[in-house]
This record gives structure tokens, sequence and C-alpha cells, in this order.
């Protein structure tokens, strides 16, 4: 326990959400409303995970994900797509851009918590 | 009318012929009249210069034999004595057989007075003829014997010592020969010299000898220096003979010395029968000649033969007739089939005239316009309608290149139509035209070539029909068509526009969604605090609410994204005994709460290549409606098995309330529920079924329901399993 968890969305009652169900699940958890704000983040702090929303205003998230996992320093930080774009291909693209996982919303509470602490593990 | 159609009727005329025929045997009977006249004027110019010929000829024969007895007379002018053996010599040199056919012989008789008598039978006695006498006997008062008769031999020899004298007939022309000192020819006697067979007719002919160096000028004179005759006697037939050879050219003819009358003075016929008794003798040609001879004359009658002129001959007339006739016939018949030709011919160009009449007011009044055309492709004939159509006057058009009127662009649909036609023998077009007025006018041609017997090409027929309301109508249905074809786009797009909306507000509607179930599945978690049992409960239906709502959104997402072509089918290969296993799994522990079991059968088939995410949802589609529409403590069984080879069939079988058999169709349709009541007692989007279907359809299966109201229902999906990937 105690990984640094960064989550990204810019509605802000979905980051209070997962932000508020990670850390009482004993996560570390940072805010990002925006790109700009997690690459701060990023920055001050380098988390052991990202949950990436897609839809961001400015630059988007699968955007955000390509610049991440080019950058050397950053490569290494896992990043679950979580959007609720359910289209068909959303998985694809937000892989190709070079997420770990996709995760679609609304998600149950133990599945996303079960997911990323798996995801963590290996 | 020209002369020679003038002729040509009237040698047509049926009267004409019969004319013809009558004056045709008119000149042939003339013509035969001629040849006839012809032949027997040769016949009878041929017969009068024979029997002229057979004239001369005796004539010039008598005249030769006269000269024969002259010679013998001058022989005892020029002598003191003539010997028997002097004569003998003389008549031997004349060689008569040779020379003079028919001369018996040439002898002499000499005068001898009763005084002498017996001196002279003594004398010739001694010369070695001791039977010698004058005969016949009797006295008479003069005597005459024949003493020399060269040939000596034969019949000659019974006339020896004969006194021809004794005789009436011979006596007569010795007296007139000794009277006047000329020839004289005795008339028809029989010769002594005749035997008992051949008896001929025959006659003498006696020249005077009267005594050298006497005076015998007058009758006294010659008395009485009369010596004796030199004579021949001559068979009537020998002699012809000997005139006439055997060449008579068929032609008979009898000599009478005198009249013609009887067999009295008959002295020869040429053919040894007699007619001039025969009534029924009816020669062809005959003529009486009479031939003058030294002191007779003798009459010749002379006619034809049965058979004078030849069969040839006579039958040249015959010859002319027959054949004219012939002719005759032959012209009539041809003058007669002439007429019956022309005849027929006018038949024949009346009716084509009729028909002809016909046509042309069956074409004039036509509904359709009908033209025909020259080879130049000129207007030959143009009826009424065809006028009407392009509104030019129906002469004014005559000779004029076709088409008339056709809007420059058309041209060369004229112009293939026109080669089609020429090539094929029809064609069709549909070309515009101006009509006179100026209006505008559609026409439908069908071009037909029009060939003779030999298929050569003649012309062409144009049949016209004013399709210009039926173009204009077209055009009409086009313009409609087109903007139903525009209209129809724009609704494509708007359906495009609304399943886009749609997909973007089910994402926008899932974002705050996303919130209410999180935060409340956070708060049941009591990981944020405890609970009271009314918040606990009350939590509950605010989170059954939203997944109530998500799985709306999801429906209708899934649903505009078939409908907006973004539903894509990726087919992969798996094992749908898992897949149902686990959808049974999902919805087992529901199932299980309303007190109901669900059985799987699967048989003889496990792996197929399909969309395993598509067949999972409609199995969850399916069995969830399954459940949910079953009473409790039913049962639900689920099968599968290979179908029809490719396919598989599944099938969700309940005992459930079952479905109207007039709902059936609409269960399919989109935000449905049958029953409003059962709308409110099972929740449920109405969509469930419509999707179902929309993602069987998808993969190209079909999907259909057996139920019964009451009793439950069986939901039966066909799909192919082995589609191939990209399809």
């Amino acid at each position: 326990m105690g990984n640094r968890i960064l989550v990204v969305d810019d509605n802000p009652i979905n980051l209070k959400l997962a932000g508020d169900l990670l850390e009482s699940e004993g996560f570390k958890v940072q805010r990002a409303g925006d790109a700009e704000q997690a690459m701060e983040l990023i920055g001050r702090s380098r988390p052991d995970l990202i949950l990436m929303d897609i839809g961001l205003p400015g630059m988007d998230g699968l955007a955000l994900t390509r610049k991440l996992k080019a950058d050397e320093a950053t490569r290494g930080i896992t990043i679950i797509a979580f959007t609720s774009f359910a289209m068909k291909g959303d998985e694809q693209r937000t892989i190709e851009a070079g997420c770990d996982a996709y995760i679609s919303k609304p998600v149950d509470a133990g599945r996303l918590v079960a997911q990323i602490s798996e995801m963590l593990r290996s | 009318m020209t002369m020679r159609n003038k002729f040509l009727s009237l040698l047509h005329h049926p009267i004409t012929a019969w004319a013809i025929l009558l004056c045709s045997f008119l000149l042939t009977w003339i013509a035969w009249r001629i040849s006839n006249q012809f032949v027997i004027q040769r016949a009878s110019d041929r017969f009068t210069f024979h029997t002229d010929d057979i004239q001369a000829a005796i004539s010039r024969r008598m005249i030769e034999y006269e000269e024969v007895l002259r010679g013998g007379v001058g022989l005892f002018v020029a002598s003191e004595k003539v010997t028997r053996q002097e004569w003998h010599q003389y008549v031997q040199t004349l060689q008569i057989d040779d020379y003079y056919p028919g001369i018996q012989g040439i002898g002499f008789s000499i005068f001898v007075p009763p005084e002498g008598k017996k001196d002279h039978t003594l004398k010739i006695r001694a010369e070695g003829f001791p039977n010698y006498k004058i005969w016949p006997e009797g006295v008479r008062s003069e005597y005459h014997s024949i003493i020399y008769l060269e040939p000596f031999q034969e019949r000659n020899l019974r006339a020896f010592g004969y006194d021809m004298y004794s005789e009436p007939v011979r006596h007569a022309a010795m007296t007139r020969a000794r009277d006047t000192g000329l020839p004289s020819i005795s008339g028809i006697v029989t010769l002594v010299q005749e035997t008992e067979t051949d008896i001929q007719k025959g006659f003498l002919m006696y020249l005077p000898v009267y005594r050298n160096g006497e005076p015998h000028e007058t009758l006294e004179e010659r008395r009485r220096s009369f010596v004796g005759f030199v004579y021949s006697p001559f068979r009537v037939k020998d002699f012809m003979h000997g005139v006439l050879g055997t060449a008579t050219a068929g032609i008979d003819f009898e000599i009478f010395d005198g009249e013609p009358s009887n067999q009295e003075t008959l002295l020869y016929d040429s053919n040894e029968t007699f007619q001039g008794d025969d009534p029924h003798h009816h020669p062809q040609f005959s003529r009486i000649l009479p031939l003058q001879l030294k002191g007779r004359e003798w009459r010749i009658y002379y006619h034809t033969g049965p058979r004078y002129i030849a069969q040839a001959e006579a039958s040249q007339p015959l010859v002319v007739a027959v054949g004219g006739v012939l002719v005759d016939l032959l012209l009539f018949y041809i003058i007669a089939s002439l007429g019956k030709i022309q005849k027929k011919a006018t038949i024949m160009a009346e009716e084509m005239a009729a028909a002809a009449r016909e046509k042309s007011v069956a074409l004039e009044n036509a509904v359709e316009g009908i033209v025909s055309l020259d080879p130049q492709r000129r207007y030959l004939d143009v009826n009424r309608a065809y006028a009407d159509i392009v509104g030019y006057l129906q002469s004014e058009m005559i000779g004029k290149k076709w088409p008339i009127s056709v809007f420059p662009e058309d041209y060369p649909k004229v112009e293939a139509a026109y080669r089609e036609m020429l090539a094929k023998g029809r064609a069709e077009m549909e070309v515009g035209g101006k009509h006179k007025d100026g209006s505008i006018f559609y026409q439908h041609a069908v071009l037909v070539r029009s060939s003779d017997p030999q298929n050569a090409f003649v012309g062409s027929y144009c049949f016209l029909k004013d399709i210009t309301e039926r173009k204009i109508l077209q055009e009409q249905l086009q313009r409609k068509n087109k903007e139903l074809e525009e209209q129809n786009r724009q609704v494509l797009k708007a359906s495009r526009l609304k399943s886009e909306f749609l997909a973007n507000m089910s994402h926008e509607l899932r974002t705050p969604l996303n919130g209410v179930i999180g935060f409340t599945e956070f708060l049941r978690s009591k990981k944020p605090g405890p609970l009271n049992p009314k918040q606990e409960e009350y939590l509950g239906d605010i989170l059954s609410s939203g997944r109530h709502l998500l799985r709306l959104i999801n429906d209708i997402l899934d649903l505009a994204k078939i409908e907006s072509g973004k539903m894509e089918v990726s087919p992969e290969t798996f094992s749908c005994r898992e897949a149902i296993n686990e959808v049974c799994a999902v919805l087992g522990p529901i199932a299980r709460k309303k007190g109901m079991t669900i059985e799987t059968k699967v048989a003889d088939v496990d792996r197929v290549i399909l969309d395993p995410r598509k067949f999972r949802q409609i199995l969850y589609n399916l069995l969830s409606n399954a459940v949910k529409f079953s009473h409790e403590g039913s049962a639900v069984e689920v099968s599968l098995r290979p179908y029809n080879g490719n396919e598989i069939r599944l099938e969700v079988k309940d005992q459930g309330i079952g479905i109207k058999q007039e709902d059936v169709e609409a269960i399919f349709a989109k935000f449905t529920q049958i029953d409003s009541g059962a709308a409110r007692y099972y929740e449920g989007t109405g969509l469930g079924l419509a999707l179902t279907k929309e993602l069987v359809e998808l993969q190209r299966g079909s999907i259909g329901v057996d139920s019964e109201f009451g009793k439950g229902s069986t939901f039966t999906v066909i799909l192919p399993a082995n589609l191939e990937r990209g399809i």
C-alpha cells in the first residue's frame, strides 16, 4: 500500500469520486483536472500509476499518454485509461496510444480497486 | 392514248383474235386455191407438152418410115430391074431392127394383070419357090403379089404371094397410092403375118412404083405405068413402142383411125384398157388431136392416168392448207392468250390498285404517324397523323430530307438509329423535335427497312408516335425522383446525425451517472462512514435506478452505433459452451432469487467463429428476458446445436407469461413492452429485443419466437457460425 496514484479527470465529481475511493483504499492520491496540471504533478513527484480520463480539455488523455510514454523519465508509469467512451475502437486507440489497461466508466468500485491493485503488483 | 396503246388495246380485244382467225383462214383458203390451181396449171402444161411431144414423135416416125420406103422406090427407079438379092441387100443395109423399130418389114408387091398371072407364077417358082402362088385363090380383074418382103423370114414368109389388093382396106390405100403417086396409109388391118398369139392391129404404108421412063403425071399415065408398091406393114403396138419407148409420163392415149368412137376404129391403146365406154372415166386432163397422115387422118385421144399429178405435188396444196391452218390456230392462240393475259393483268392491276387504295386509306387515317422514305432518306409519302405530329403540311414534306424536325442535339441518335435499321432491318429511337408552330414535342420512332424480293434496300418506313405527354410525365417523375433521392439523402444524413448525437449524448450522460453510481456504491461500502438501515435502503434504491438508467443508456448507445453503421463485427474462434456458462453465471443469482433454474443443453458444438461479445450480449438479453418474464419457481432452458451445416441454432425456452400472437411483430420494435402493466411490473428498457434483433441481423442471422400466451415462449436465433474474418 501507499502507492501513489495520479487521477486525471476534467469532471470534478468523477475526480473526487475516484480520488476519495482510492484514498479510502489506502492509496496516496493526487488529482489533476487537465493535462497541464497532471504534467506539473508528475514533474513534482512521479506517481506509480495514472488513472487517465481521455476526454480532457486542451491536450486530451491520449496525447498526454503518448507524451509520457515517449519520455524516458515517465515511461515506466502504469497508465490505465478510464473513460466513458465506450465506442468500439476506443480501447484499441488507448492501447495504441500507450495505455497499459482500459477501464470504461462507470465501473464497479470494487472492480476498479481490484484491477488497480493487480496492475501495481505486476 | 398513243397510237401504240391503241394498237395494243385493239390487239388485246377478244373479238380481235376471232377476226384474225377468220382472216387468216380466208388467206389460207386462198393460198390453198392458188396452190391448187398452180399445181393443176403446171400439170396441164406438162400434159400439153407431153401430148404435143407424143404427137410430134408419131409424125416424125411416119416421115422417117416414108423415107425408108422412098429409098426402096428409089432403088426401083434407079435400076432396070431389082432382083430379090438386091432388095435383100437394100433392106439389110437399113438395119431396120436397130434404126427403125416397129417396122415389120419392107416389101415389094408387084402388079400382075390377069393375063400375066400364069407366067408370073412360073417365073417366081423358077426362082426357087416351087410352092409359090398368088393367094387368095380366085379370079379378079387384077392381081398384086408380094414377091419381096425383107427380112424374108418367120412371120414375113407367110405374106409371100399375098394379094393385098383382094382385101378392101388395103385395096383402098393401094388404089389411092397408085392413083395419086403419093404415099398412102391404110386403115386398120390384121396383118397376114399374125399368128395365133399376140394378135395386133396393124396398118400398111404404100408407095407406088411406076415404070422407068414413062410419064405418070396424070391418073391415066399413072395407071398405065404402074408397076407395084413398095410397102411396109406395121404391127401397131410394135410401131408405137418404137416411137415412144416406154416413157409416156403418166399419159394414156388411144389412136383412132377416123372418129374416136369404138373398138372398131381403135387402132392403138397405150395401156390396152380402152375407157371410151366407161361412164366413170373422167380423166383430169384429156384432149383429142388429129394426126394428118398420108391419105388418112388419125385422131388421138390423150388422157391422164389415175395418178397423173404425183403424190408429192398433189399434196402441195394440202401442205399449204394444213400448214396455214396450223399457223392460223397458233396465231389465234397467241392473240387469244395475249388477250387473256392482258385481261388477267388488268384484273390484277385493278386488284392491286384497290389494295393500294385501301392501304393508302389505312395509312392516311392511321393513328400513328407513318411515312415512307426513299433510299436517299427523302419523304415519299406522309400520312395525316405524321403531319399533325410535326406540324408541317403533307405536301411540304414530300421530297424533303427525313427527319424534318429534330433537335440538333438528337441528330446523333437519328443517325445511329438509321444505321441500325440499315444493318438489322429495324430500329427505334426517342427524339425531341420542334413543331412548326414552335412548340416542343417528343416522338418515338420505329424505322423499318423495306426490301425488294432480292433483299436489296429500296427505302424505309418510319412509324411515329407522339410521346410528348409521356415524356413530360417521365421528366416530372424523374424530377420527383431526384427530389425524393435528395430528401432521402437528407433523411439519412439526419438519421446519422441523430445516431452520432445519441452516441455523444450517451457518453455525456454516462459521465454524471458515473458519479451517481460510484458515490452511491462508495457510500454503501460504508468506507466513508456508518449508515443507518434507512439510509442503506435508500442508497440501494439510488443504485438500482442509476443502474437502470445506465443500461438504458448502453442500449441506446448500441442501437445508435448499429444504426450509424459504427457497430463492427469482430468474429473470432471461441468456445460457445464457455460463453453460455459465463452468461448463465451472471444471471444465475437473479434466477435463484426467484427460485428459478437455468438448464443448458449444448450438443455437438463447441468452437465457433463468431463475434463472442455480441454472442454473449444476444444470449444475455434473451436469457435475462426469460428470467424476467417468468413466474417464480419456473424453469428456463438454453440449448445450442448445429444447424444446416454452417449455422448454429440457439434456443431460449421459458415458462413465462408468453406473447399474444398479434403482438409477436411488435416485440422486436424499439421502446416496446407489450403489456403496460407488465412494463410497470417488469423493469426493462424496452430496447432489449430490438437491439438483439439488430445484433443478430448484423451477423446475418435470424431471430424468431414461438410463443403461447400464458404458457411460455421460445426464442430461436440462427447464426452463421463460421464467418470469415473481416466480414
